[in-house]
């Protein structure tokens, strides 16, 4: 009894899609100029405006004091989240009351690590964002506007 | 039990969002004498601080709404002689800002329940 091999099939039908022509090209080349073909224009032959992976990488990467800025940027916007999900039933002022506090405490903490951030960094202003959002929002449940 | 001895049974509030690990926790310490109070997220657990005084807060940090570091900040502003445990799952700068917020103790997850024992009877007393 013949037993078919189901990779040897799947081989066969990869190198079967390999014309002719192409195989009689790839036979006449060898490795390094099939290698440069692969590789494309070298640095000097039109090189791309867009940046190399690596380099995109290496601009991402981020600071310690940016790391805990966008942890406490991203903790203060659930909140602030949470807030309006809380509102749209009906809040219990304690809950109110400690959100208030929480948003306080993140806004505090964000405007102490907006200074430590360089110059020019563009996280200043989602900072300032953040804050302003979150400062108005707990003013707004010290005045009592939402019980 | 005597009504004296429970009387005296210091109270641990524990804020962690993962319910077993809070069960686990809560379980632990009530087998070794004390009262527990459990909050599973960080807003709740700054509802528990509220309510009533504690002997110790155990914090999760990564916890949704509130993180442990939030709670960590606003009991040592309003309740600075409360000793808290910081118990920390993912390393980056999270043990790091446990410590700028001056956690008394922080413990990674898995942690040793001999180490926790330690560390609760030493911030406890």
């Amino acid at each position: 009894m013949k037993v078919e091999n189901p990779f040897g099939t799947l081989f066969d039908q990869i190198a079967s899609k390999k014309s002719g022509a192409e195989k009689a090209d790839t036979n006449r080349k060898n490795f390094s100029e099939i290698l440069e073909k692969a590789k494309g224009p070298g640095p000097t032959e039109g090189k791309s405006p867009l940046a190399a992976p690596g380099e995109i990488v290496s601009k991402m990467e981020l600071t310690s004091v940016q790391k805990k800025a966008l942890s406490r940027g991203e903790e203060t916007l659930t909140l602030l989240g949470h807030l309006a999900g809380l509102l749209e039933k009906s809040a219990d002022s304690s809950s109110l009351e400690s959100i208030a506090g929480a948003l306080d405490s993140n806004s505090s903490e964000l405007l102490a690590l907006k200074t430590k951030l360089e110059q020019g960094d563009p996280l200043a202003k989602t900072i300032d964002e953040i804050t302003v959002l979150s400062m108005v929002e707990k003013i707004k449940i010290t005045r009592g506007d939402y019980t | 039990m005597s009504k004296d001895k429970a009387e005296t049974k210091r109270v641990v509030l524990i804020v962690e969002d993962d319910d077993e690990v809070r069960s686990m926790l809560k379980d632990y310490l009530t087998f070794l004498g004390y009262e527990t109070v459990t909050a599973a997220d960080g807003l709740e657990g700054l509802n528990r601080i509220k309510e009533r005084p504690y002997d110790l807060v155990i914090t999760d940090i990564a916890m949704p709404y509130v993180s442990g570091i939030g709670i960590i900040s606003i009991l040592k502003k309003e309740h600075p002689e409360i000793p808290v445990i910081a118990i920390t799952g993912y390393g980056y700068h999270a043990e790091e800002l446990a410590q700028e917020k001056n956690a008394d103790y922080i413990m990674g997850k898995p942690f040793d329940v001999q180490k926790l024992k330690e560390a609760v009877e030493k911030l406890i007393s």
